[in-house]
């Protein structure tokens, strides 16, 4: 029996990936911060979860889970500027997820999302700075975006695998 | 569940995506020396000062950051912002190359001789 057969299995389910997504970005941003070796760099571990979210809950169960973890993350971090920062990267990466879901297989969608996320944190930073020479990073980012996506989209099917009973809200993980 | 984990698609995928990165990494973007640090607060030129000379400068908006020019390179010496990004990124000296503290809304752009602003970041 599918664990999104009804509203109160999906709440659930949208609840514990909340938690693992909060957890997950702590532990993110004090792995991030202890080999930070370019600014801006983040491993997106909590990615995992949205894009797990997206293709098994949808896209507005994604994104209000996007939107609790960044306000909780936000308030344990006592960091406001990273809210804005993980909001902005977080709901364009799951758009575009969830535009390429039906479209190519779930690693190329998360390899993606993480391209998107990065090219919205130096965008934030222009905006912010209004220094538009800051864009000087950003193949270095999607680069990055691209391998941290990779891995987050090949631990996204590790899980899916473990959970065998998982029904896909998008069409399949192939293609 | 037999399906395969990673497809080649997918791995070629992402590799072609980082060798165009690196590939623009280390051609597109001019890698000269540049001659001097410019510092903005808010999109606004607050500075310019040459590399050859050791200095120090600080912007306080929000927050304070001082910056400090040390053998041709400019980096974070003190912040009291939140996140430490900006501390993070090191020393700079390429031309184009830029220190970003974004709750202070502060930046240091390293512009080549001449301030060839659009020539750097094209």
């Amino acid at each position: 029996m599918p664990l999104q057969d009804n509203k109160t299995k999906k709440f659930v389910l949208a609840a514990v990936l909340c938690g693992v997504a909060l957890a997950l970005s702590l532990v993110d941003n004090a792995v991030s911060s202890a080999i930070a070796f370019l600014p801006g760099f983040k491993l997106g571990l909590a990615n995992v979860m949205s894009l797990y979210a997206l293709y098994t809950l949808g896209l507005p169960y994604a994104m209000m889970i996007l939107l609790a973890r960044s306000f909780l993350t936000a308030l344990l971090s006592g960091n406001l500027t990273m809210l804005l920062f993980s909001l902005t990267g977080g709901a364009a990466s799951i758009l575009v997820m969830f535009a390429l879901a039906r479209v190519v297989s779930l690693i190329k969608a998360s390899v993606s999302g993480g391209i998107t996320h990065n090219c919205m944190q130096v965008l934030v930073a222009v905006l912010f700075t209004s220094t538009p020479q800051t864009a000087y990073y950003l193949p270095v980012l999607i680069g990055m975006g691209a391998v941290s996506g990779f891995a987050m989209g090949v631990i996204c099917r590790l899980v899916v695998r473990k959970m065998p009973n998982t029904k896909f809200v998008y069409g399949t993980y192939e293609k | 569940m037999k399906d395969k984990l990673i497809k080649p698609s997918d791995i070629v995928f992402t590799a072609v995506i980082v060798a165009v990165c690196i590939l623009i990494w280390f051609f597109a973007l001019p890698k000269a020396q540049g001659g001097v640090a410019v510092f903005r607060l808010d999109g606004e030129i607050m500075a310019e000062l040459p590399l050859q000379e050791n200095a120090e400068y600080e912007m306080s908006a929000a927050y304070t950051n001082l910056f400090e020019i040390k053998d041709g390179c400019v980096r974070v010496a003190y912040t009291d912002c939140p996140n430490h990004q900006c501390e993070k990124t090191g020393a700079v000296s390429a031309a184009g190359a830029s220190i970003v503290c974004a709750p202070n809304r502060a930046s240091v752009t390293i512009e080549g001789e001449g301030g060839q602003v659009d020539a750097v970041t094209g």
